[in-house]
């Protein structure tokens, strides 16, 4: 019947997507009807006459003349005896009773339905207890010990599925009363878990064995799981205990620095805005063509991993080489993160979990301003160098001065006040730390959970809600940001060989900012804001009005309201037949919209003269932004497990589907009647509606297959054949292998003599290849440009539509292949308590997508996306673990990751050698400029001719070495065989980032604490706007003094008698307002500061209140503690700069080297565990 | 059992197979137009010619859009800041890339409005058409005054097309292409006045054609011999095709000078209107509509919000010194001229576009919300030179022209002023110069030209039998019609955005440029001449640029009448040379 559904046209007729969807709810409601059978029919008084008949009849008989509904298991009735009844006109109850009265069968009924239960209960979850008469009573004494026969003090004795437990003492016994037949659990960190049964013994001695660094844990990978030591790829795990109870908003935050290689970094300009994201990346950029992120798999399914509570998360693998994840093809070219969730006991028992936190954060690496006096000095140098007048005159540079000390009581000559909303820049005298007026130097973040996990064998849940509010750092307006999440992971074991599960996860946060400037963006108008207005600009009129139009800007100018909602549902079976062969269906639907709104207004600001100026737009605009997104993936994977004495098989086939749609509403309206009421109906002007829609899809088989023999040679193969949307149909499917081997030479026998001092030796390689499909939507089609309104000209009184020409199109364009070969070796010495992991790796991106290649202007257009660059990445991931107890009871551990990866383009379609694009050869991130020779001090010095950079040139000025000895400064035609006097002076790429983590437990305290850095990273300086290192830019508007960066320690000659005073011996060139000042500022050797570093990101203290004492207040868990994150910072960079946050800025945002800032951070937490 | 899990592995088998089945890849674009979906009506061709209506192709006859942008800095006006051209400072390494993607897009049109001809007559589509060898025009004219010689390109090339590597076509090819290109959008266009804030009609095109005539005549006259010369120069057929434009606009009627019959404003006031739909002067004029631009950046445009302060840019005392006086005699004749002793002096007895292009004392400056009023000098001029940087006036010489006091005009994000782009006196200068150049022009071309523009301040008109020798004419070399017809186009273009290309296409710099240095007025009238942070020279008048520019303006004559190819697309293209100069 399901399948003629199934197979009727009125389904197959529809879309693809809808119609598997109908299918997986068939299967699910299928999968159901095969573990609960249920039948129905109507009301009445029962007339039976029946011999020898089975119960199934009788019920069926009942069902046909009543309205009841029997629900009940197949397999309760198997082992019933047939039955005889004979009754006229008799009630359902009555007909029951005489049917089940010799079966050891029950009956309950519910409403309609009649549920037919065993009589005495047969659940596994049972105690053994049942089978004794009566249970004694144990007082049972005893003493645990480690494996040296120290004893240990502090381990949790506790019975098995109830609360009640103990602790041991000093000499590490305890006392506790048991049943015969309890089982008695000993925990402590550090030693692997003990279970013993009570018999009828009174004393139980307990020897626990030093935990191991987890060969036999079980990892999750790719579709399935994997004993750490059969591990053929590079897997690397971060566990919960790693994440659990640290204050930290996002799973990115919580994730740097404890993975070699997994380069987590901020996520452009705003990366500390609240409930701002960060950027991911394994082993460093693959592709030239735009970012090379991972796949993140929460559950198995792509997600925004901003949406995670960290507290939720169980267990996070990650994927580096394509060994690892070749399985999922050309999703995941640079690797996988796959992060589960908590699930539920098994136990029996049920623990509720209560996490809060208060986190107070404050600024960190926002520079402060240079005083008025000083900015004003240092500007009317820079005008006088530029054979400008003063900038401020005489007169005015008194006013300041006067403002200074007291003397002079306004912000602006009275008689000369601003006369509109920029001006005052030039005309206030004031004196104001505006970095530190825009951003105040707290803010409050909190976060909540509570989690609910339970279960038996049957039945195993996990519920957890968080709420999570994160403040920010405007002084005046204000941002936020709020999410709320829950989720549900339930799993049901229906059947011997069959599991269900549901995992449903609900995000809904908002996010509330401030608008930028009229027709400016929130992130320029963020890092301008640091400069545009300077410390001079009145920051209120005399008669006390607030003018500075930033602040005003910022309390006023409207709201950018953002609400996202995502909800992902997954449905899943396992079936296991027989025993060994696993089938997994899973489909996951995953409907997400946002509601965005948006309402600049005008601005009005009081200007000094009285007049009145306006910031913000000409009229009130009300935008409304509505999208939905529906993505849907379903998979069905078949496994089969099996040991055969030595030989051990696990093989791997399955399919899968992804389809992603998705669809927009964009609406404004001019004019709206008040400010009060927000909406589109109570504009009065123009309206305008446009949308966006796309969608996408991609379909792979894939299979795995690992064979071990003697636990000592593994092998793996693996891969998949994957198909997107994305592509032309001709170049759409690809294949994907890979294959693996490892050696676990400390298996061997004549390893032996070397076991007590190395425990386990692993080396491992793979190599395999990996598509890449994260390019933009129909790249393949041409396409023109329709714009639905003229963005600049009016035509006859309407903006009119227009229509631009499509971008050239490759008709022959497909995936990058990505081809990794890996490289690794585990070993575990000392009886595991230190281990360590090494991973060389070598990855070749090829027929990456680049441009064709830079053509002639006549083309008059981009070149198009082709398949025809290829690149190289290489580097090395090394980690090490140590942990060890003290017989004072003091366990710890320390760890260090390591990691580097550089990154060569091998082919790149530049014939002509020019050095500013990619060619053959180059490192990715290399600097081209000029070699430094120092400052020019006198007129006439000896140097070489530097007039093809600029004819004008001084004392103060930049001198560059003539590297081809021809007397003259040049940067020939730019190209490899004629680049002139440049050459490669650094590196942007970040090198050598590290991890450093340590812990300690004693006495129920706990210290955590992490530093992380880079040893190399280097930063060039080489435009005229980057105001965080020049200061002084080409005009007043693109300067910025700030305390702690080099700006003042510019040239100023001998005889100089400004209050800066004579420093010919200066860093910083002469500096000109005027664009002659780019003449010093080429990207040079000697402004390639080093931005290596090492910043304590973390740093704990927690403290769980002894059992015995939290048990009084029916407590099971207290834990306190106190935390900070980026509490200090060593680097070499300049005062005024962050290592983390200048680079992103500046190199990698190309802004002046502003920043939301990041923080610092002090928590207060609390977890109590029911 | 088994049946179930037979069941399960058929359905999954058959979804399996299904999904397979169904193209659950193939996804075309849901919210875009692709090509063969297009160009099949007359209004496809209109919204994609909609797209080069911009200011590279119809460009603002003034442009104040930032803190430190300004009509192009000359002779004319002076600039506190460096001005790499006249400065001479431009290097070949900074040249910046040739812009020819908008002739890609203009081809494109080409190569597919015929689409619409199957189902269309010309009389549905020739506006559009017409509009698209309009700018296809300006277009090239854009090339050819920055590069010169520059391939002429009709098809839209691939990305392996021999076009890729074509060498450059001549100028005059290019030119006679441009022209052509006007040819036939003159007969395509309509032929209607509209407002001049619609599309483009038939006169700008004619308009356009005179201006490239021009320029490509008095180019290929004035630079003969030079190394931006042509060998076989035909100026007089351009002159003549320049000519011929002008006067068809002038003997249609449909624009006249805008002459209310207030020489002491109508000059002024014709660049504050904000609304030129009935102006009969202007041609064609960019409209700025804050309820239809709905605050989009695009229709922001505050030319007063920017002129209210010099900030840096003034007029030089050399545009100051051209305007003859009211008696027709040139400064350095004229008996009525009062001298250089005060701005005021200066103004006395002068072409009344002088007090209309250049603020004097007493001149309103501000129109408050209440209706108050501050004047120049009042205020303006005692703050002047050197108090902050809104003041800094480097000549004296305020620019007043395309100001309007009115202070409701001068919110930078509300303002929205309207900006002319063509106007009905540059016809009449380009007919009167054509004719000129030609030798053909007669006292009665002189009167349904110059005349028309004198007539409007009240100035006596140019009598060619007898003309006033000015020992200070700009190009003594030259007739005396010429360099007075010169002058009238300095005086009534200025701060229009002309200059720059006059003394390109009159190979001028020679004359105007070299060696010298913008002077402003005499400096003993500044109200604390110990604030002037300017230098003086020997005979008082303001020499702001002397410490930047000792030896005067840097313009290279062999060098700086084109602008450099980049050395890459010489490496790219081994048929591209470099232009003169250019190392």
């Amino acid at each position: 019947m399901l399948l003629k559904l199934l197979c009727n046209p009125l389904f197959s007729k529809g879309k693809n997507f809808s119609e598997t969807f109908l299918a997986m709810k068939f299967i699910i409601i299928f999968l159901f009807a095969a573990g609960l059978q249920v039948s129905a029919t109507g009301y009445s008084q029962i007339t039976l006459s029946q011999n020898n008949v089975s119960l199934k009849k009788i019920f069926r008989e009942i069902e046909k003349q009543s309205a009841y509904l029997f629900l009940y298991k197949d397999k309760l009735l198997k082992n019933t005896e047939d039955v005889s009844i004979n009754v006229t006109g008799a009630s359902v109850e009555e007909v029951l009773d005489a049917c089940l009265k010799n079966e050891p069968l029950s009956y309950k009924i519910v409403g309609k339905i009649i549920v037919i239960k065993a009589k005495e209960r047969t659940d596994i979850v049972k105690p053994a207890i049942t089978i004794l008469p009566e249970a004694p009573l144990n007082i049972i004494n005893g003493t645990v010990k480690d494996d040296k026969g120290n004893p240990l003090a502090g381990v949790s004795v506790v019975i098995k599925g109830s609360a009640k437990g103990t602790s041991t003492g000093v000499n590490g016994s305890f006392k506790i009363d048991a049943n015969v037949g309890d089982v008695l659990e000993f925990t402590i960190v550090g030693y692997q878990k003990k279970s013993v049964t009570v018999g009828k013994q009174t004393e139980i001695n307990v020897t626990l064995e030093l935990a191991v660094s987890g060969l036999s844990d079980i990892v999750v990978v790719g579709y399935g799981t994997q004993r750490r030591a059969d591990l053929t790829g590079s897997v690397a795990t971060v566990d919960a205990k790693q994440l659990e109870n640290r204050p930290l908003p996002n799973v990115g935050a919580a994730l740097t620095g404890l993975s070699p290689n997994l380069n987590i970094s901020l996520d452009g300009l705003m990366g500390g805005e609240p409930g701002h994201g960060y950027d991911f990346s394994i082993r460093g950029m693959g592709s030239i063509n735009g970012k090379s992120s991972p796949l993140i798999l929460v559950d198995g399914v792509a997600s925004n991993i901003n949406n995670i509570d960290p507290q939720d998360i169980a267990t996070v693998s990650v994927l580096k080489d394509a060994a690892a994840s070749a399985i999922y093809g050309s999703r995941a070219p640079f690797g996988v993160i796959l992060i589960t969730t908590k699930k539920g006991r098994r136990d029996g028992s049920v623990s509720v979990q209560y996490n809060g936190e208060m986190i107070m954060g404050s600024l960190l690496g926002v520079p402060h301003y240079e005083n008025s006096l000083i900015y004003g000095t240092a500007l009317n140098q820079a005008s006088a160098n530029a054979h400008q007048p003063d900038f401020f005159n005489a007169a005015f540079m008194e006013r300041i001065k006067g403002y200074i000390n007291g003397t002079y009581p306004y912000p602006y000559d009275p008689a000369n006040p601003p006369t509109s909303v920029f001006n005052g820049r030039t005309l206030g005298n004031d004196n104001r730390d505006y970095p530190y007026i825009y951003l105040k130097n707290h803010k409050i973040d909190s976060r909540h959970n509570i989690n609910v996990s339970g279960g038996n064998e049957r039945v195993q849940y996990y519920v957890s809600a968080g709420r999570f509010d994160q403040g920010g750092f405007y002084n005046y307006g204000y941002d936020q940001y709020l999410r709320y999440d829950v989720l549900a992971n339930l799993e049901i074991k229906a059947t011997n060989w069959l599991r269900l599960g549901v995992n449903t996860k609900y995000t809904n946060s908002k996010t509330d900012y401030p608008e930028g400037i009229t027709s400016v963006d929130k992130n320029y108008f963020f890092d301008q804001s640091f400069f545009v207005y300077g410390p001079n600009t009145p920051m209120y009129n005399i008669n006390g009005t607030l003018y500075n139009p930033l602040l005003n800007n910022l309390e006023r100018a409207g709201r950018v309201k953002s609400n996202p909602d995502d909800l992902v549902m997954t449905l899943k079976g396992e079936l296991e037949p027989i025993k060994g062969w696993k089938t997994n269906i899973s489909y996951t639907y995953n409907p997400a919209n946002v509601n965005g709104t948006d309402n600049p207004k005008p601005v009005l600001v009081e200007v000094g003269n009285g007049t009145i100026g306006n910031i913000g737009k000409p009229s009130s605009q009300y935008k409304s932004d509505f999208s939905f997104s529906r993505y849907s993936l379903f998979n069905v994977t078949t496994g089969y497990d099996k040991t055969l004495g030595d030989h051990k098989l696990n093989a791997l086939v399955g399919y899968e589907e992804e389809y992603n749609f998705y669809s927009s509403l964009h609406s404004e309206g001019v004019g709206l009647i008040t400010d009060e009421v927000l909406s589109l109906t109570t504009t009065i002007g123009n309206k305008t509606t446009s949308d966006r829609k796309s969608d996408w899809g991609t379909q792979g088989v894939f299979g795995r297959l690992n064979y071990s023999y003697r636990d000592k040679y593994l092998l793996g193969i693996s891969g998949r054949y994957n198909g997107s949307s994305k592509f032309a149909s001709n170049r759409r499917w690809g294949f994907f292998p890979s294959a693996s081997a490892g050696y676990v030479i400390s298996n061997e026998s004549f390893w032996e003599p070397l076991n007590k001092y190395v425990n386990f030796f692993k080396i491992r390689g793979s190599y395999g290849s990996l598509g890449n499909q994260n390019v933009a939507d129909y790249l393949y089609i041409p396409v023109l440009n329709i714009t639905s309104e003229h963005p600049n000209w009016i035509i006859d009184g309407v903006r009119e539509p227009m229509a631009g020409i499509p971008n050239i199109i490759s008709d022959n364009l497909t995936w990058e292949t990505v081809r990794t070969s890996n490289i690794g070796l585990d070993a575990e010495f000392l009886n595991s308590h230190l281990n360590a992991s090494l991973d060389l790796f070598k990855r070749e991106t090829v027929d990456m997508i680049g441009p064709t290649e830079t053509l002639p202007y006549i083309l008059g257009a981009g070149s198009p996306p082709t398949n025809n660059a290829s690149m190289r990445t290489t580097g090395f991931e090394l980690s090490a673990n140590w942990h060890d107890r003290l017989s004072n009871g003091l366990t710890y551990n320390v760890g260090i990751i390591l990691g580097n990866n550089k990154s060569k383009i091998l082919k790149y379609k530049n014939d002509k050698g020019l050095i500013n694009t990619w060619y053959d050869g180059k490192n990715v991130g290399e600097i081209w400029g000029f070699i430094s020779d120092g400052l020019i001090q006198e007129i006439g010095e000896k140097m070489p001719d530097q007039s093809a950079i600029d004819t004008r040139w001084g004392p103060g000025d930049m001198k560059y070495k003539d590297l081809t000895g021809d007397g003259k400064i040049t940067k020939g035609s730019q190209t490899l065989n004629d680049h002139g006097d440049l050459t490669v002076i650094g590196n942007t790429t970040p090198q050598y980032e590290f991890g450093i983590t340590g812990g300690a437990q004693w006495k129920g305290f706990d210290l955590y604490l992490q530093f992380h850095g880079l040893l190399r990273q280097q930063l060039p300086f080489g435009t005229a706007t980057r105001e965080i290192f020049w200061g002084l830019g080409t005009s007043y508007a693109v300067t910025g003094i700030f305390k702690g960066s080099p700006a003042l320690d510019y040239w100023r000659p001998a005889n100089e008698t400004n209050i800066l005073g004579p420093n010919t011996n200066a860093y910083l060139p002469k500096p000109y307002l005027s664009n002659e000042t780019q003449k010093n500022r080429e990207y040079q050797s000697r402004y390639v500061l080093n931005g290596a570093y090492m910043r304590l990101r973390f740093l704990q203290l927690g403290y769980t209140i002894p059992q015995e004492i939290s048990k009084r207040a029916f407590i099971n868990k207290l834990r306190i503690f106190l935390a900070g994150s980026n509490l200090f910072t060593i680097t070499g960079l300049p005062k005024a700069m962050d290592p983390v946050q200048t680079p992103v800025a500046s190199v990698k945002s190309n802004s002046p080297g502003m920043f939301y800032p990041v923080g610092r951070s002090y928590t207060v937490g609390l977890s109590i565990t029911f | 059992m088994k049946n179930i899990l037979i069941n399960i592995i058929l359905i999954s088998g058959f979804v399996f197979i299904n999904s397979c089945k169904k193209d659950i890849l193939n996804r075309p674009p849901l919210d875009a137009i692709g090509e063969s979906q297009f160009f099949k009506t007359p209004g496809d061709l209109r919204i994609y010619v909609n797209q080069f209506y911009n200011t590279s192709n119809l460009p603002l006859s003034f442009v104040l859009t930032g803190f430190n942008s300004a009509p192009y800095p000359t002779d004319n006006i002076a600039a506190a800041n460096q001005e790499p051209i006249f400065w001479g400072l431009r290097v070949l390494d900074n040249a910046g890339g040739i812009p020819f993607s908008a002739v890609r897009s203009i081809n494109y049109f080409f190569e597919k409005y015929k689409k619409v001809q199957e189902n269309y007559s010309l009389n549905d589509y020739k506006q559009y058409l017409g509009e698209a060898y309009f700018f296809k025009a300006v277009i090239y004219f854009n090339l050819l005054r920055s590069y010169g010689d520059i391939p002429w390109i009709n098809e839209v090339p691939g990305t392996s097309s021999p076009l890729l590597n074509k060498p450059r076509d001549s100028r005059s090819l290019v030119a006679d292409s441009i022209i052509a290109c006007l040819d036939n959008a003159v007969t395509l266009l309509t032929p209607n006045k509209t407002s001049g804030a619609s599309r483009i009609n038939k006169w700008v095109a004619l308009l356009v054609q005179s201006r490239v005539a021009l320029f490509e005549g008095t180019w290929e006259k004035y630079h003969a011999g030079d190394p931006f010369g042509v060998a076989n120069s035909q100026a007089n057929k351009y002159f003549n095709k320049a000519a011929d434009a002008a006067a068809q606009i002038i003997s249609s009627g449909v624009y006249s000078i805008y002459n209310t019959g207030h020489p002491v404003s109508d000059y002024y006031d014709l660049f504050i209107m904000r609304d030129y739909s009935t102006n009969p002067e202007v041609m064609l004029w960019k409209n700025y509509d804050n309820a239809v631009g709905k605050g989009n950046a695009g229709f922001a445009n505050a030319p007063n919000y920017y002129a209210a302060f010099p900030r840096g840019i003034t007029i030089t005392k050399g545009l100051a010194d051209s305007y003859l006086c009211t008696d027709g005699k040139p400064i350095s004749v004229s008996p009525v001229f009062m001298g250089h002793n005060s701005i005021t002096d200066e103004a006395k007895n002068r072409d009344l576009r002088f007090r209309q292009t250049i603020a004097t004392p007493g001149d309103v400056w501000f129109i408050k919300q209440d209706g108050s009023i501050e004047s120049y000098y009042d205020d303006l001029y005692n703050k002047l030179l050197n108090n902050g940087d809104n003041y800094n006036t480097p000549t004296g010489y305020v620019i007043r022209k395309r100001y309007d006091a009115r202070r409701i005009y001068q919110i930078p994000t509300v303002e929205g002023s309207p900006i002319i782009v063509f106007r009905y006196a540059e016809v009449l200068l380009n007919y009167a110069e054509a004719k000129a150049e030609l030798n053909t022009l007669t006292q009665n071309d002189i009167d349904i030209s110059i005349k028309k523009l004198r007539d409007r301040v009240g100035m006596p008109n140019l009598d060619i039998s007898n003309i006033t020798a000015d020992p200070n004419w700009d190009f003594p070399g030259l007739s005396p019609i010429i360099n007075e017809i010169r002058r009238e186009r300095r005086v009534e273009l200025a701060t229009e955005r002309f200059r720059y290309d006059d003394i390109r296409r009159w190979a001028a710099a020679d004359e105007l440029i070299i060696d010298k240095r913008p002077k402003g007025f005499k400096a003993s009238q500044i109200h604390s001449p110990a604030t002037n942070p300017f230098a003086v020279d020997a005979d008082g008048f303001l020499d702001p640029l002397k410490a930047s520019l000792p030896n005067g303006f840097g313009f290279k004559l062999d060098r700086d009448y084109l602008d450099p190819i980049p050395k890459t697309e010489i490496i790219l293209n081994s048929a591209l040379t470099q232009n003169p100069g250019w190392k």
